[in-house]
């Protein structure tokens, strides 16, 4: 009972502001070039309590872009379970989605709740309300 | 003291994308450096042999989302060398309005990342604050902040409407840039931290080959927009910055003074953009066979692509891009460098490995990651 109510309140804390960690497995730049631009002062989630983080161990929300290359996928996944749980992904972009124009043989990389935002690439406000709705989705039931 | 191998990458805070680099040092002293290319690779040059024409541009826009419009310029730029299309004036101005606007974006997203690198988080928020005016003139331009695809074979797709919003736009991307190169020239922080840091000496410049802004920070004057100039850049008037320093505080002077001028030729166009047709021919599906080179001035510096063109498709295609010149130099810049400087070292040549990704070579024999001795 107790540990559920420190779970519940840790939760909501968390959900209030997601720490962001940008993963990229192979891509052209534009989806890191308008997720960076996201945190830019233009959008500035950092005044909701969202903000990037340069290590993945201190994130709660991973931005995955890119196809999948055959050398970065491998890399990629040792990264993204050095992630500690409840994480969460939102894949950005066409390639991260479905492979994209390029079509990489690499497997690329999955999630336990997956937001998806389409577009090559889309616009940083998509990407914002994607985080946002990733959040929320966030339950105790992921731990 | 032993010597200790220290992995930079493949996922690093300090690089964007995931690259590899091997520093191998004694204490805190760099004595070798190596690195591992080919996380990016997408094998581009061989799927757009599938691509009809039209589709081929768009997806070598594809190559990297900064550079984009270097790269479909240069293989719209071929392909209608081999075919002998002209280009209409006033496409040949919207070309250059869409390269320089993007050598403003791409230098300012640069100077951010700079900044940050050297622990000076205000640049990196004043210059991509500035950054959104250039998207936002790209936006209504282009219809995209990133690959925005305008260029067609014989012309251009969208036409530039000069409108007040637009020069607006302009005035207010060259207020905050003055603004942004006060505080970068006032600032001692920022010098004492760059001057002196990767230091290339002209001859050094010249024997690995270098191009743009790099090769330009140590004074070699090479720059394919007066050198052999394409699109409109003979009817307009801008200087090509150059410095002797050969440093990192060179190399970041170099493309703050080339804002100034791409601002510049950007006034040029909207106030005297000549009148005409869009494109010369209504579109393009059959080539001519033939091969053809064309090198454009990429924000990094010189772009070069080789096309050999069939019927409907490309038959080879071979990228040579700005980043694959100037990586060559990193070794020899960290020479006695300590390790804090190896961020500060690697930005300031502007390392885009999505372009330099076209090729990656494995050596059987040896799997083991050689070490380059300096």
């Amino acid at each position: 009972m107790k540990a559920g109510k420190a779970l519940g309140v840790m939760n909501f804390f968390r959900r209030k502001s997601p720490w962001v960690y940008l993963l990229s497995q192979g891509t052209c730049n534009g989806c890191e070039l308008e997720c960076f631009a996201a945190f830019a002062p233009r959008f500035d989630p950092e005044r909701m309590g969202a903000r990037l983080v340069a290590s993945p161990r201190q994130a709660d929300l991973v931005l995955l872009t890119g196809c999948g290359t055959k050398k970065a996928s491998e890399k990629a996944r040792r990264v993204f379970s050095q992630v500690p749980e409840p994480k969460t992904v939102v894949q950005v972009g066409a390639c991260a989605i479905n492979g994209g124009v390029f079509k990489c043989p690499g497997p690329r990389l999955g999630g336990p709740s997956q937001v998806k935002v389409e577009g090559c690439p889309p616009d940083p406000t998509e990407i914002l309300t994607a985080i946002k709705k990733a959040m929320e989705e966030m339950t105790c039931s992921e731990r | 003291m032993p010597k200790i191998s220290l992995p930079f990458g493949p996922y690093h805070p300090a690089l964007g994308e995931p690259e590899y680099f091997q520093v191998v040092v004694d204490g805190e002293n760099i004595v070798a450096v190596d690195f591992d290319l080919g996380y990016n690779y997408r094998e581009m040059e061989k799927k757009v042999l599938n691509f009809i024409w039209d589709k081929a541009t768009h997806f070598l826009g594809r190559i990297c989302g900064i550079c984009s419009s270097a790269h479909t310029q240069a293989f719209t730029l071929a392909v209608e060398k081999v075919n002998g299309m002209e280009v209409p004036p006033r496409a040949k101005w919207i070309r250059t309005f869409g390269a320089e606007i993007e050598r403003i974006s791409s230098h300012l997203l640069w100077l951010g990342l700079f900044g940050e690198m050297a622990g000076f988080e205000p640049l990196f928020y004043l210059s991509w604050g500035a950054r959104e005016h250039a998207l936002n003139i790209l936006e209504k331009f282009g219809g995209r902040r990133v690959h925005y695809a305008y260029m067609a074979f014989g012309g251009v797709h969208q036409d530039l409407k000069p409108t007040p919003g637009m020069e607006a736009e302009l005035r207010g991307l060259k207020q905050k840039y003055e603004e942004i190169r006060e505080m970068v020239m006032a600032s001692d922080l920022l010098a004492d931290r760059f001057r002196g840091v990767g230091v290339v000496t002209p001859q050094q410049a010249r024997d690995y080959g270098l191009v743009g802004p790099t090769a330009r920070g140590s004074g070699v004057n090479n720059d394919i927009r007066k050198d052999m100039p394409y699109n409109s850049y003979e009817e307009h008037d801008f200087t090509v910055p150059i410095y002797k320093g050969g440093d990192s505080y060179a190399r970041a002077m170099v493309r703050l003074d080339e804002i100034r001028e791409s601002i510049r030729i950007l006034e040029q166009i909207v106030n005297g953009l000549p009148k005409g047709k869009l494109t010369s021919v209504n579109s393009f599906t059959k080539s001519r066979l033939g091969e053809a080179t064309q090198s454009v001035e990429a924000p990094r510096g010189e772009n070069f692509h080789f096309v050999r063109a069939g019927e409907l498709t490309p038959q080879f295609l071979r990228v040579r891009p700005p980043t694959f010149a100037n990586l060559s130099v990193i070794p020899e810049m960290l020479k006695g460098r300590m390790v804090s400087d190896v961020p500060v070292v690697i930005s300031s040549i502007d390392p885009c490995f999505a372009c330099t990704d076209r090729v990656i070579l494995i050596d059987r024999s040896d799997k083991s990651i050689r070490e380059v001795q300096l």
